[in-house]
Formats: C-alpha cells, sequence, structure tokens
C-alpha cells in the first residue's frame, strides 16, 4: 500500500513542496515550478549529483583560520551561506535533515576539517542507500570522535557508538537489549581515524579490534564493525524508525501511522534506496493536504524568509547577527542540544524563542538590501504564504510593516 | 501613554483576565506559599562515584585506577565520604547544614539510555504510564502558567501539561515585545481570530507570552544585582532565575539545565570542570539570594538521569550507569547524608543498584517545601529521606 500520488500540482501545493524541501522559494521561482510540473520539479530537485561544488561566491574559508573557534564558527557561516543561497537547497535541506538523525556536535569536534568532510558525507551518501549511508557516517573521523570510537579498544570497550547507533540511528529503543549494546561495542573496536585536523580519514586499528566471536540481534560470530553496521541497517524495525523520523520532519508532528508505515514499506522493498523514498512521498497526496500541521524550525523560519523575500546576498558580517540570532532561536548548525537531535515540533515554541522570532523579523525589515521595498503585497503573500490573499487583514500597513507582521503570525510560523 | 499603559488600554489585559477561568483562581491563591524550588538537571548522566566518592572503599580504587578521586584530594563530609574537590566553594554550606547528599537514586528497571531514563525523570513515571511531566501536572494544579518556568529556550518534557504552558525565559531583561504603538495595536488585531491546529498553538503560545512578558517587566525593578556571577552559561541561567524569583510572581518551580555530563572517555578534566562550574554557580546564586532576602524561601535541587559505571572503561570515562547521587541545597534543607554508603560490591550489570526511589524524594520537596501533596503530582506514595 504505497502513498497515494497527488493528482494535481497547484501553486499551494508549490509553496508547500518549496518550504519542505528547499526552505522556501520567490514567486519567481514558484511560478517556475507549477510551470514545469511536479515530474520535472522533483528531477531538478533529485538532480543536484551527489556534488559537493559550493556556491561560487561561498566567502568562508574553514580551515583557513588556526583557532578552534573561528573554525567552527566559518564552518557554520560557510553552511549557512549555501542554505541560504545555493541553487539546490535540497541538498542542504537533506544534509540539515540526516545531521539531525546522525548527530555530531560542535562540543566535541572542534575541528573545521572533520566538520566538512562529514558534510560532505551526508552530501554524498543523503539520497543513497540507507545502509552505505549509516556506514560512511558511522566512519567520519567526526562521529568516531563524538562518540567516542576513538577510544573503542579491544580490552576495554566503549559503549557509546553502538548504543546510540542502535538506539538513535536505526532500530530504535526497545528493539535491542543491553547485551547488544555491549557486544556490539565489542565489534566496533579499532575504529578510528588518523589527521583528524587536516585530512580526516578513517582508520582501521587492527591491533585494537576485538576478534573473537560476538552475538548481535541473534547474529553470532567474529562480527565486524561493518556487519553489524549492516544487520542494524537492514533489521525489520528500522525502516518504520526511519520513516517517522522522516515524517516528523517533512510532513506533520502528528504521526500518522498508516502513511508512516507506507513509507516504512517503501524503504523496505527498496531495500532502503532514500531517492526512491523521498520520490514517493514528495509525490504523495498525504504531503501535500500536511500544509499547516509542522511548526517551522529556526533554520526554515530565517532561511526560508531570506530565500522567500529573495533580497541581496548577506554580507560576510551579517552572519554574525544569523548565528546569534540561530542561537536565540535554538538551533545553531552542528550544535543540537544533545546526541538526539532537535526534537522539532512544538519545543520550537516558547516565549523566549517567540520573542526572538519577532525581534529577528523586527531587525530584518531594516535591513532594506534584504527584501524587495518595491514589491507588491500581491507578491510577497505570493512568496510567503503561497497564494496572493493574505488571509491577515494587513492591507493598509506600508510594505515594511506588512511583511514584519506577515513574518510574526501564527499562519507563517507553521509550515 | 507608555507603552505599558498603552498595552493595558489596548485590550491586552482583557484576555489576560479572560484566560484564567474564575474556577482555578481559589487554588491559585492557595498554592500562593512563597517557597520556590531551583531544579537543575545535569544532562548526560552525572558520575554520582566521582561527585561524592567512596574514598575508604578500596573497591572505588581497584574499580576505577585512573579516574578516581584520592583520598587526598577529596573534601571529607565523613569518615568515608569525600565530595569532588571543586566542589570546595559548597563545603561551607555543608558544615551550615543546609546541604543534603541523598545517594543511590534511582528507578526500578533502570534505563541505560538517556533519553528513556531521562523522560522517566521528567514524567516521574518508570511504566511510562503518564506522558505529562511532573512539574507540568504541578502547574496544571496550581492552575498558573507563570508559577513554573524553565529557563532557556525550549522547555522540557517535565513541564508538559494538557491543560497549561509553560514558559521558558532565556533573558529576563529582554523578556519584552518591543514593537511602537502603532504596530501593537495591528499587532492584536493580526492575532486575534480563530485558528486550529499547530496555527492555533501557536497563537495561544504568543498570547501566553505577552501576559507573561507584561508581568515579569511590571516587576523587574525588584531585583538589584548584587553579586558578580561567574562568565558561564549555568551561572548564567541561575542569575536570571534570581531575577525571576526576585519579581514575586508566586514561582514554584524553576528550571536550569547544564549538559555535559556523559563522560565515556577522558573523564576527568571534563567532569572536574563541571563540577568547578557547578560549584561556583551555585556560591554565586546563594549569594545573590541572601543580597536580595530571599534566601530563606529558594531551595535547589539537582539530578541526573543516571549515574554511571562503577567501573572505567578502557578510555578513562565511565559508561552509562543506574543509581546515582542528588543533592538539595537552601536554608530550608536539614544537611547531611542521606542513605547508605554505596554498594560496591553486589552490582547490577556493573552499576549500583538504587536503593531510594527518586519519586521518594519528589515526594518530599512537593508535601514539605511546595506544600502541594505529592500524592495528586506522583500518582502514589512514596517515601522519601527526610532532608527538609
Amino acid at each position: 500500500m504505497a502513498l497515494e500520488p497527488t493528482k494535481t500540482f497547484t501553486l499551494a501545493h508549490a509553496h508547500l513542496f518549496a518550504r519542505r524541501t528547499m526552505f522556501g522559494a520567490t514567486k519567481e521561482q514558484l511560478e517556475q515550478l507549477v510551470e514545469q510540473g511536479l515530474e520535472a520539479s522533483l528531477e531538478k530537485l533529485f538532480g543536484y549529483g551527489y556534488g559537493l561544488d559550493l556556491h561560487p561566491d561561498n566567502p568562508f574559508k574553514p580551515t583557513a583560520s588556526m583557532k578552534d573557534g573561528e573554525q567552527i564558527q566559518l564552518t557554520q557561516g560557510r553552511w549557512l551561506f549555501e542554505m541560504i543561497h545555493s541553487k539546490q537547497p535540497f541538498r542542504e535541506k537533506l544534509a540539515l535533515f540526516w545531521s539531525n538523525h546522525f548527530v555530531v556536535s560542535v562540543d566535541k569536534v572542534r575541528k573545521a576539517a572533520p566538520l566538512l568532510h562529514y558534510l560532505e558525507t551526508l552530501y554524498t551518501h543523503g539520497l543513497g542507500s540507507f545502509r552505505d549511508l549509516t556506514l560512511a557516517v558511522s566512519q567520519t573521523p567526526a562521529m568516531l570522535r563524538y562518540l567516542d570510537n576513538d577510544r573503542n579498544r579491544k580490552a576495554h570497550p566503549n559503549e557509546n557508538f553502538a548504543r546510540e547507533l542502535l538506539e538513535l540511528f536505526t532500530l530504535g529503543i526497545g528493539n535491542y537489549d543491553e547485551a547488544d549494546v555491549a557486544e556490539a561495542a565489542r565489534a566496533f573496536t579499532g575504529w578510528t581515524y588518523k589527521n583528524f585536523d587536516s585530512n580526516p580519514t578513517f582508520f582501521f586499528d587492527k591491533g585494537q579490534h576485538d576478534t573473537g566471536s560476538k552475538t548481535v540481534l541473534g547474529q553470532t560470530g567474529p562480527l565486524t564493525g561493518k556487519a553489524v553496521i549492516t544487520r542494524c541497517a537492514e533489521h525489520e524495525a528500522t525502516p518504520y524508525f526511519v520513516a517517522q523520523k522522516i515524517w516528523r520532519t517533512f510532513v506533520a508532528s502528528e504521526i500518522d501511522k498508516p502513511s508512516v508505515l507506507a513509507i516504512a514499506q517503501t524503504f523496505q522493498e527498496s531495500q532502503g534506496e532514500l531517492q526512491v523514498v523521498f520520490r514517493e512521498l514528495f509525490s504523495s497526496q498525504v504531503f501535500y493536504e500536511s500544509a499547516g500541521r509542522l511548526v517551522k524550525s529556526p533554520l526554515d523560519y530565517v532561511v526560508g524568509t531570506l530565500r522567500s523575500l529573495g533580497g541581496s546576498s548577506l554580507e560576510k558580517t551579517d552572519y554574525d547577527l544569523l548565528r546569534a540570532t540561530l542561537l536565540s532561536l535554538g538551533q545553531v548548525p552542528l550544535a543540537p542540544p544533545n546526541v538526539a537531535g532537535w526534537s522539532g515540533g512544538r519545543s520550537w515554541i516558547s516565549d523566549s524563542t517567540l520573542l526572538a522570532r519577532i525581534n529577528w523579523a523586527r531587525k530584518l525589515v531594516r535591513i532594506d538590501r534584504l527584501y524587495p521595498q518595491q514589491a507588491n503585497t500581491v507578491d510577497l503573500n505570493l512568496a510567503l504564504f503561497g497564494s496572493s490573499q493574505s488571509t491577515l487583514d494587513l492591507e493598509t500597513l506600508a510594505p515594511d510593516e506588512h511583511v514584519l507582521l506577515s513574518l510574526v503570525s501564527p499562519e507563517y510560523m507553521v509550515s | 501613554m507608555n507603552r505599558r499603559d498603552f498595552l493595558k488600554a489596548s485590550g491586552i489585559a482583557l484576555f489576560t483576565m479572560q484566560s484564567i477561568p474564575s474556577f482555578l483562581s481559589s487554588a491559585r491563591e492557595q498554592a500562593k506559599g512563597d517557597k520556590t524550588l531551583v531544579v537543575i538537571q545535569l544532562g548526560g548522566g552525572n558520575d554520582g562515584l566521582n561527585t561524592l566518592a567512596p574514598f575508604s572503599n578500596d573497591a572505588y580504587y581497584a574499580a576505577r585506577p585512573t579516574i578516581a578521586l584520592s583520598k587526598r584530594e577529596v573534601i571529607p563530609v565523613s569518615a568515608d565520604l569525600g565530595m569532588h574537590p571543586n566542589l570546595r566553594s559548597l563545603a561551607k554550606f555543608f558544615d551550615d547544614g543546609e546541604l543534603a547528599w541523598i545517594q543511590n537514586v534511582g528507578y526500578p528497571n533502570s534505563n541505560r539510555s538517556h533519553f528513556a531514563s531521562m523522560a522517566v525523570w521528567h514524567t516521574a513515571s518508570p511504566e511510562a504510564s503518564s506522558s505529562s511531566g511532573w512539574i507540568g501536572r504541578v502547574a496544571a494544579q496550581v492552575g498558573d502558567p507563570l508559577c513554573a518556568s524553565n529557563i532557556g529556550n525550549s522547555t522540557p518534557l517535565a513541564f508538559q501539561s494538557e491543560s497549561i504552558v509553560s514558559p521558558s525565559i532565556s533573558n529576563v531583561d529582554g523578556f519584552e515585545l518591543m514593537f511602537g504603538e502603532h504596530l501593537q495595536g495591528h499587532f492584536q488585531k493580526m492575532l486575534a481570530g480563530s485558528r486550529e491546529g499547530e496555527r492555533a498553538f501557536v497563537q495561544r503560545s504568543m498570547e501566553q507570552m505577552l501576559e507573561n512578558t507584561q508581568k515579569v517587566q511590571a516587576r523587574l525593578g525588584n531585583y538589584r544585582g548584587a553579586v558578580n556571577y561567574p562568565k558561564t552559561d549555568l551561572a548564567y541561567r541561575l542569575q536570571q532565575t534570581a531575577k525571576l524569583i526576585a519579581t514575586g510572581l508566586g514561582q514554584k518551580v524553576l528550571y536550569v539545565s547544564v549538559g555535559g555530563f556523559d563522560t565515556h572517555a577522558n573523564e576527568r578534566p571534563v567532569h572536574d570542570t563541571l563540577m568547578l562550574q557547578l560549584a561556583e554557580g551555585l556560591t554565586a546564586f546563594q549569594q545573590d539570594l541572601e543580597a536580595q532576602g530571599l534566601s530563606e524561601q529558594v531551595m535547589i535541587l539537582a539530578f541526573s538521569e543516571f549515574g554511571r559505571r562503577v567501573a572505567e572503561n578502557g578510555s578513562e570515562g565511565t559508561d552509562h550507569g543506574q543509581g546515582g547521587v542528588m543533592f538539595a541545597l537552601g536554608k530550608g534543607v536539614k544537611g547531611g547524608i542521606y542513605g547508605d554508603l554505596p554498594d560496591l560490591e553486589t552490582l547490577e550489570d556493573g552499576d549500583i543498584k538504587y536503593q531510594q526511589d527518586f519519586r521518594g524524594v519528589y515526594a518530599r520537596v512537593l508535601d514539605d517545601w511546595l506544600g502541594i501533596p505529592s500524592q495528586d503530582i506522583l500518582g502514589g506514595n512514596f517515601g522519601g529521606p527526610e532532608f527538609i
């Protein structure tokens, strides 16, 4: 029972498609989506060819700095620039999703090189096979460091990575026991890295690997780390676990069980081919019927606004304000609160974060170059809400006030 | 007309009044004791054995050859137990009988997952029978959204409630909507109306936020900065906590989180720093409360989602465990050490077995500090150490 495909692709559909998969789009881009239709829009969305190229104007060179703190900020700035300006925003949107699934954090990974390598791994495998993605990201020096697998040795296994692999990356809690954690940890002994600061690469330290027999999830033998990851990625609990995460990020805060089961089934039948899964979802009726069911994340809110208004580029110095804003909104890229990532949904909204959204919107409308002042309210409504008629009664206001009150409306805070 | 007068005139005050059903206002008056509980969450699984170390026990040193606190460095609080050396600034509170340590705290069928275990502490429901948080249930019973607040951006599960939304406040001085008068009116008009689903949720949250900010701003002047706090995130949040308490808005529970306790590797330097930040932050907070004349009415209760494995791992760290330590601090505390010495011989999967259900500790602060019947909040009677 695959998801029922949508029969139409209207401007409202295109707007939902844009805000869920590309952060947002200008009026012109929306009209282009409608004109080319859903099929072609999906081809373009998935057609980034797994490339690693950056926007030619991206000014951030994170590895040029000698200081850890600066390296981190430049890395975050570099990624934010891509989110705001990339011609292929889905690559960034998807990497953001996976970075909130296979979490690492700048708390422990304090160098640009491993962070950039981790991001590139998400770009490369984010739309490929889930098993390959899990294996590749598990072998990034950033992950090996973040979950202490660089300290996981034959004589004294360290359980951190093995536990989160089972609990947060693949099966989900309740589908394994403590013995599986301890045994899986043994399979990852010896997984470490070389050249963390400059040219981070995975390194298998054979002398530190426990070659003995282990039993993980009912499988017994001299299991390697790769064998355990394959077993986890292909475990019968994994499709549903990943499907509900996709649902809560791209569709709605509340789970619609039949739809999530359908996504899980597609995941299972395609053997975790992620492009198949996302294609079906973004073509489905339930997807286009989900308007208003998801609270926008801070990055959806901020990046989406900048993309929708289509003003000129941010200056490099604007990124300091942007990072400070994202900190008060509760979502700085690569700095989630803990290994489970941001929980999303209604947890984005609190008194403090609402005030921070309002304050950011106030600052934004004062920076003329960031949005087209000459634009008429019809065009603005189209870009922000996907409809020329706003349900908000703002027509008597000046354009900057119109934009401001639109941005702080409950209608705009949800996707 | 100044901003506040304007807000009053523009009708915000109207929905402020309407949003509190009248049948709740009597419950609210009843619960308006002036006692405040400040919950400190040590996220990641604080290592109880390296917070309050059983330094007379050879098994402690055998299990932790590289990371144990040496007999020489601990601050002894009994013949067998010593505090982490970086908790030195808390020693005077212990000596004055204002610091209580509670040992071997946990719950049945302990879960070693951070998130599952944290959820147990937040819901006070090890059998996962409740989806609301224990503080959310307190707020619902008191019936005042400002009676419980989180200090930070994102509201923890502990505040979850069907009937009430508690605020998260990160910066008390900046807790204010700064629109000019003209825009304020249009903002009100835009916000009015009926919505559904997530939009209605955001609308309600905004209305509540407006009400909360006005109440807090009106009484910000009560706080007089008198103490220099250390420059740490924890200390910053504690100062915000002091400012909120000083508003005298009947805050019963305030919540501060600090993370980083998941010390799987290289534990000592990381944990040492965390202990120092904790002790210095709390000491400044206590001094501040003293200066504000509030120290009699505030109690601190610290917890973590679990303790850590007794034996260290091969990375000079410790993996997730079970029983841990809690502590309570304040003038209302009957200081001392509660619970038996941790039993390092009879372990459960390498962990300390819990002896004190954490709900017994919650029950004690609910009944004896906040004056809220614990049975209503916890759904049962739990015995706890008499540290109040």
